[in-house]
């Protein structure tokens, strides 16, 4: 991300850490195709976010998320 | 600091009826101060007052502050600022999902090396960020 959508990345960031952490399904929506992919968009009503998803996987034996990758929009 | 504000002439306030109610104008009597916002600043200012006075009311706004976040804190607990993000609905998009399939395979060379790279604290993880682009 550009350095002038940093704050913005990491509000965004944080924000999916507190959601994933409460609950990983809730959290994002799973990929109809790859069902073992789980994907958090950033809310588009709010232009000071960058639009992006992010991609990751939810280990139910180990009890965590894994956050894979990062696409820009 | 808005009586400041008027008592220095910079604004002026007044009681106007609103469809039976009261309600407060505050107009600008003086441009702003050349140099203490910059662009992205004015532009999140301009985005806000359209959201807030031409795209909402008093009620919608409402609303809005009482959803998710409102309801996941606990009573007295202070509401996270990020958790602001989740007053807007957020849908996946298909470009969302198309980006996800091109991506697959780098996706899974890296889950397959076993390597995530392990932050249990998203601090460290913000850290990093912060050092590899030199923010402040």
């Amino acid at each position: 991300l550009a350095l002038a959508e940093y704050d913005a990345g990491v509000d965004l960031l944080v924000l999916f850490d507190e959601y994933a952490t409460l609950n990983p399904r809730m959290a994002g929506t799973q990929h109809p195709d790859l069902p073992h992919l789980w994907l958090f968009e950033s809310p588009s009503a709010l232009s000071r976010l960058p639009r992006v998803v992010l991609v990751y996987t939810i280990e139910d034996d180990e009890g965590y998320a894994t956050l894979w990758n990062l696409y820009r929009l | 600091m808005l009586r400041e504000m008027q008592s220095e002439g910079s604004i002026h306030i007044r009681d106007v009826d609103f469809h039976g109610l009261m309600k407060k104008e505050y107009i600008a009597l003086a441009p702003e101060q050349p140099g203490v916002l910059n662009q992205a600043e004015r532009d999140l200012l301009d985005e806000v007052i359209q959201f807030v006075c031409d795209e909402n009311s008093a009620r919608s706004i409402s609303e809005y502050s009482h959803k998710l976040p409102w309801e996941l804190a606990e009573f007295g607990e202070v509401i996270p600022y990020e958790s602001s993000l989740l007053l807007f609905p957020v849908e996946t998009s298909p470009e969302a999902f198309d980006e996800v399939t091109n991506g697959v395979e780098e996706i899974e060379r890296e889950r397959s090396k076993g390597g995530a790279v392990v932050y249990t604290e998203l601090k460290a993880f913000r850290d990093r960020i912060r050092a590899e682009i030199g923010a402040r």
